[in-house]
């Protein structure tokens, strides 16, 4: 009865719990490069593929955006606008992506840049599941394309022929994938995982199909590194749980016993395992499986499928009484399970602190450590793909922030870096105000100049009286004063012989000082003017100093301003991802609620199974036989 | 029949919105990498005015052409005899430079006149022996940015590897 009951869950198990594990993967779908490309010509476009070719996209369209705004990418044509596009698609900037490709399209031109445009329109069209877009755009992909693109082309085409189930053409396109033994390391060339992830999606569909068959046991997925480990494992289980529903066991525990020991997928590979012997009547066999199961301190839904399973090959064995106790102890787990998500849901209303610990440090100890949340469900949230989405949305906006906070601090490091300029700048300046010293600068250049056209008239003129002293000057004119009194007294008949000849004599010696101090005054005013030039000449260079100084400092303030500018810019970006991080949050708080609620109804689904079976077993009137035939 | 139809309109509806939100979220989370992308240019290039200005920059490049007799594994780089880098290469760096990949090794700044860039390439030669290539040569910085590009190639005529050195 019970054997009823609990054999036909795990039907129901495969499609409720198993999908999202068993889900068709795509497998890696980065760009893969392994031909070799032509010398690049300029510089700062090679750094930007140096990059892109080690998947750091974001710093090679950082490369790219530099080179975009500060001038063009020389001799390379269209090949830089296509870089762009597989650069942004790897980014996850897909509007761009697009923008980018069908500009490309829509310009005549080199055939190979548009049949590798279109081998990228297919890629984004596959990476957003529209497949008959991908499709559409795949179909014009000319034989131009790249050499380095060929193994991903028929990559996507044979998914494409999969999810068609034209099995046909899938064999074709996935013949003419390269064989892996190329001589790149595996890591660095996704072409090897090809082949492996094509196999484990044509299995998928097969079992859909129901066309598996035992020869599909000999998996031709393999290898050492996590990636394949694990899609070997999804394989494996995929296989088991499909032989079970076709009634093939022994098919179903060689699929099991593959999966690994330490695989994530451990706990429904066993529960698999456990039902499969029981199937063949293997219950004690089955028992001590299902005992690494149910001695496991969480009670995941495995674990609890497992508490009946044991019960049941209890009764199977004809230990009734300890089905019973299996069942009663399994009830206080079930209602204990009850309790703890009661606890778990009033913390999730009371916020969502640990959403974050638990999404973005992965461990239930880091959980623990951070908040008092208890390991129950967590190993299967972190699992489960309904959660994945959210879980890689935060990741990715908490990135984001962490970048912008990063910009943040070089960008003070470079404003205090700035300021210090500026203060030196300033220090040099003083208080000397630019403007009143050109001021000075230009009056005391007017006055030389006029001194010196002054000196040139006077030379030219011969003009004795501009280098004597005024005093000179002065008794010249008395002098000349007296000359003149003279020839009037002399005309007036008076006897002047003797002033005649003292003035002459004091003429002759004002002549002879007057020559004297004409070359002289001459010397010292070509010497002052001389020094007066020099000492204009060093205040000019003073002057030109101080106002690159001043430049300097005008320019330390625009850049000053930009630096405002950009702080401003990433406050804001960074309020922005923060806006976007707590919507996330609330979205996926309402799917952890959901999620619980889930939870709550299948314990009380539980409950209720093991009540009855207990109820059934201590009736009296209970006969196993009777109801066996009556359920028949 | 009519609750149950009502009940599956109010679930597609519930899923699209669902959809919807996610959808508006991702085109969010785009315009956020963009503005990162953005503003990293904008960083850079103030970075570079503020420390190294043109009349005094100095930029080495590192780049491979074929790389069929030489195995890269580090590179030392000396300016004036000073060692301004050491390098030590991962198997995904050294496969990018064979792609065609150009990597920046240095971005300096040195005085206007005359400077001497010595380059001490390591790794592995033809026959699987350890294999040590050098490469100097003076180079007379102006007022414009100077750059420099080592190029490691194959000489097929002497089946060994070569490493030039040219200004651009």
């Amino acid at each position: 009865m019970i054997y009823q009951r609990l054999l036909t869950r795990p039907r129901t198990i495969v499609c409720a719990i198993l999908s999202p594990i068993l889900f068709s993967v795509t497998g890696a779908v980065a760009a893969a490069q392994s031909q070799v490309e032509h010398h690049i010509s300029d510089l700062d476009y090679g750094v930007a593929l140096y990059h892109y070719y080690q998947g750091n996209h974001e710093q090679a369209l950082t490369e790219l955006a530099i080179i975009e705004k500060q001038r063009t990418i020389k001799h390379q044509g269209l090949a830089p606008e296509l870089v762009k596009g597989g650069m942004s698609l790897s980014y996850g900037l897909y509007e761009q992506a697009n923008s980018i490709f069908t500009q490309l399209l829509s310009a005549q031109g080199d055939t190979s840049i548009q049949a590798d445009a279109w081998f990228y329109s297919g890629q984004l069209h596959y990476q957003e599941a529209n497949w008959l877009a991908a499709t559409r755009a795949f179909s014009k992909v000319s034989s131009k394309l790249s050499n380095k693109h060929r193994d991903e082309f028929y990559y996507f085409k044979a998914q494409l022929a999969l999810k068609s189930l034209d099995f046909e053409q899938y064999q074709q396109y996935k013949q003419l994938i390269s064989d892996s033994s190329s001589h790149e390391p595996q890591e660095l060339n996704p072409a090897h995982h090809y082949h492996q992830y094509l196999d484990h999606n044509h299995l998928l569909q097969k079992i859909s199909a129901k066309q598996l068959t035992f020869a599909d046991l000999t998996l031709s997925i393999s290898g050492t590194n996590p990636e394949m480990i694990a899609l070997a494992d999804r394989s494996y289980l995929a296989m088991g749980y499909a032989f079970i529903e076709q009634g093939n066991s022994h098919a179903a525990i060689n699929a099991f016993k593959q999966v690994s020991l330490d695989s994530y997928l451990f706990d429904p590979a066993i529960l698999g395992y456990a039902w499969a012997l029981s199937s063949l009547g293997l219950h004690g066999q089955a028992q001590s499986i299902l005992n690494k199961l149910t001695s496991k301190p969480e009670l995941n839904v495995y674990v609890q499928e497992a508490l009946l399973a044991q019960a049941y090959a209890s009764e199977q064995l004809g230990d009734e009484q300890g089905a019973v106790i299996k069942l009663t102890s399994a009830l206080k787990r079930f209602k204990q399970q009850q309790e703890q998500l009661e606890v778990m849901q009033g913390l999730l209303t009371r916020g969502h602190a640990c959403y974050n610990a638990m999404i973005l440090k992965k461990t239930v100890a880091d959980c623990n450590a951070s908040q008092q949340f208890n390991d129950l469900a967590l190993i299967e949230l972190l699992s489960d793909t309904r959660f994945s989405t959210y879980q890689a949305q935060l990741q990715q906006v908490n990135q984001l922030k962490q970048q912008f906070k990063q910009q943040r601090d070089k960008l003070e490091i470079y404003q205090q870096m700035l300021i210090e300029k500026k203060h030196t700048a300033q220090a040099r300046l003083g208080n000397i105000e630019l403007a009143t010293l050109k001021t000075q600068v230009v009056r005391l250049s007017e006055q030389r100049d006029s001194l010196v056209s002054r000196i040139h008239a006077a030379k030219g003129e011969d003009d004795g009286e501009f280098f004597l002293p005024a005093a000179q000057v002065a008794h010249q004119q008395k002098v000349t004063q007296a000359l003149d009194t003279l020839a009037l007294l002399k005309s007036k008949g008076h006897d002047v012989t003797e002033q005649a000849r003292r003035l002459s004599f004091i003429q002759r010696l004002a002549l002879w000082q007057q020559d004297y101090d004409y070359a002289l005054n001459v010397n010292t005013t070509m010497q002052l003017l001389k020094q007066l030039n020099a000492e204009l000449s060093q205040l000019l260079t003073s002057y030109q100093q101080l106002a690159k100084h001043v430049a300097q400092v005008a320019n330390i303030d625009a850049e000053l301003k930009q630096i405002g500018r950009l702080q401003d810019n990433i406050n804001q970006q960074f309020r922005h991802s923060a806006a976007i991080s707590e919507r996330i949050e609330q979205e996926f708080a309402v799917a952890l609620s959901d999620y619980f609620t889930q939870r709550q109804q299948q314990l009380q689904h539980n409950i209720a199974a093991a009540k009855l079976a207990v109820v059934q077993m201590q009736d009296v009137a209970y006969r196993p036989d009777d109801i066996g035939d009556a359920n028949e | 029949m009519k609750f149950i139809y009502v009940a599956l309109v109010m679930v597609l509806t519930l899923s699209g919105v669902q959809a919807q939100q996610r959808q508006s979220i991702n085109q969010e989370i785009q315009a956020l990498k963009r503005q990162v992308i953005a503003l990293n240019r904008d960083l850079y290039i103030l970075e570079e005015d503020l420390l190294f200005p043109t009349n005094t920059q100095v930029a080495v490049y590192l780049s491979m052409d074929i790389g069929k007799f030489f195995e890269l594994d580090a590179i030392e780089l000396k300016v004036d005899g000073q060692t301004v880098t050491h390098y030590l290469y991962t198997e995904k760096q050294i496969a990018s430079l064979k792609k065609g990949g150009v990597q920046r090794l240095y971005l300096g700044n040195v005085s206007q006149g005359d400077h001497q860039v010595t380059a001490i390439i390591r790794g592995i030669g033809p026959n699987q022996r350890e294999y040590k290539l050098g490469a100097s040569d003076t180079f007379t910085k102006d007022k414009k940015a100077l750059s420099v590009e080592l190029t490691i190639r194959d000489s097929l005529e002497k089946e060994q590897p070569i490493v030039e050195m040219v200004r651009h």
